[in-house]
């Protein structure tokens, strides 16, 4: 796991602590700056992703790149329950381990038959 | 492929292309902040959908109306509040308001209140007052008009009546925003302009524009209103044969306490409708057509020369003084005219505010 991906997972695990914990709408400045740093980190993570071109990473990276934006603006402007983006933010970043884990079960000897 | 197959040169691309993509990311950030700041905090109300007005055509004792043109024909909801709560309007006009009560009044459009303004319904009586105000050859759209605009809106008067020249050099349809509704807006708010026409208005077809445009309720500048116990006798360019038989008939209607003449051109001594006026007990003759305010009595009638609210004076040689006039003045201004129950005050205040003559009857 690369730095940018585990910066992103941290942002993410920190927006759910705090949507789980603070109540609208003081929860929507902790949200707000966690989605634009996520921008931010997920631009650099989406271009880390690309040299050399890893698929599966490269897309959670786009991905989260579009739910910093709901995790910033979403809870305030479109009433989306912020807990949503921010949980989505930290799995997506687990989503890439978690398949590199699954396809090396799938290519075990063995595995399936 | 991991990282470690990378050569450093590609490793070195890559930390390149990070801090690229981070940047450009900041950049977005900083652009999209600037432009929601100048959309929610920089950028102005949407555009004034009133292309004229709204302004106050009609006020009588239990009700009012007001006139505009709207951008795309918009619908325009209007209401008014007093003491006895809102009331909306039906085409412009107020009814079953209370006598001699002040009233907001909010023009709404697309659900959005775009003007407002307050007016006085007339009182039943002068036991309150009634409180109005005089130009006269006025409508060139000059600064010196706004500061009279300015001055007449500050005093808030209950109706403003003009003494014509309302628009220069040509009473036209094209020319009337700039030269009366423009400098005139605010006072327009809560005071109907009732006007009589000159020459530079009846110049173009007869002054219907002017006609049209005022909603005056008379052609030619020639018509009466009433506001409450106040009536106003409107003759237009001069006091002529038709005029006088005008006068005599508006000037014979019961009911008003006190009753003004208002006619371009001054009426001169030995005119046949002084007797007449001061059979009827008019109280003063509000005249235009000479650039200068002047205050003098002519054939036992007080009368008012004001041609001096936003026309400039021109040529001394055509601009003289009137002989025997009490007070000749070639400052711009307006006259401010008070009618209690038990006297009648005019005040000539110019475009700076000052008092520059005082004088009132009993």
């Amino acid at each position: 796991m690369r730095w940018p991906r585990i910066a992103l997972a941290g942002l993410g695990a920190v927006a759910t602590a705090a949507a789980l914990a603070v109540q609208p709408p003081g929860v929507f400045a902790f949200t707000g700056l966690a989605g634009i740093a996520a921008f931010i980190v997920a631009a650099g993570c989406l271009a880390a992703d690309s040299i050399p071109f890893r698929p599966v990473h490269a897309a959670a990276a786009a991905i989260s790149l579009g739910d910093a934006v709901l995790l910033a603006v979403g809870g305030r402007a479109l009433g989306i329950p912020v807990l949503v983006p921010a949980l989505a933010l930290l799995l997506l970043q687990l989503a890439p381990a978690a398949h590199a884990r699954w396809v090396r079960r799938g290519t075990r000897p063995g595995f399936g038959s | 492929m991991t990282d470690h197959a990378l050569t450093p040169r590609e490793r070195r691309l890559r930390r390149g292309l990070v801090a690229l993509a981070m940047v450009c990311a900041v950049l977005v950030l900083v652009v999209i902040a600037v432009l929601v700041y100048w959309r929610l905090y920089l950028l102005g109300p949407s555009g004034d959908p009133f292309t004229r007005g709204p302004f106050v055509t009609r006020l009588d004792t239990t009700g009012a109306t007001l006139a505009w043109s709207v951008d795309n024909g918009r619908r325009v909801k209007l209401a008014a509040t007093g003491p006895d709560g809102t009331v909306t309007a039906t085409g412009g006009r107020f009814t079953g308001l209370q006598p001699g009560t002040r009233y907001l009044w909010t023009a709404s459009v697309g659900g959005i209140g775009r003007a407002s303004g307050s007016f006085r319904t007339a009182p039943l009586d002068l036991r309150d007052g009634v409180r109005f105000a005089v130009i006269g050859d006025y409508g060139s759209g000059n600064d010196h008009e706004w500061a009279v605009g300015r001055t007449l809106a500050a005093e808030r008067p209950d109706f403003v009546t003009t003494a014509g020249d309302n628009s220069y050099l040509v009473g036209a349809p094209q020319l009337l925003d700039r030269n009366i509704f423009e400098p005139l807006h605010d006072v327009m708010l809560g005071a109907p302009l009732w006007a009589t026409e000159g020459e530079h208005d009846l110049i173009y077809s007869g002054g219907a524009a002017v006609t049209s445009a005022l909603h005056l309720p008379g052609p030619h500048g020639r018509y009466a209103v009433r506001y409450g116990p106040v009536q106003l006798v409107l003759l237009g360019l001069e006091a002529g044969p038709e005029e006088v038989a005008f006068a005599r008939s508006a000037l014979a209607e019961p009911g008003a306490l006190v009753r003004f003449v208002v006619v371009h051109r001054p009426i001169q001594p030995g005119n046949p409708i002084l007797p007449l006026l001061r059979r009827t007990h008019v109280a003063a003759i509000l005249a235009g057509h000479l650039h200068r305010y002047e205050r003098r009595t002519v054939g036992g009638v007080p009368e008012f020369t004001v041609g001096t609210s936003g026309e400039g004076p021109g040529s001394a040689e055509f601009t003289k003084a009137t002989p025997g006039a009490a007070i000749s003045l070639l400052d711009y201004g307006s006259l401010l005219v008070d009618v209690s129950s038990s006297s009648i005050g005019f005040t000539f205040v110019d475009e700076r505010g000052r008092i520059l003559d005082r004088w009132s009857e009993s």
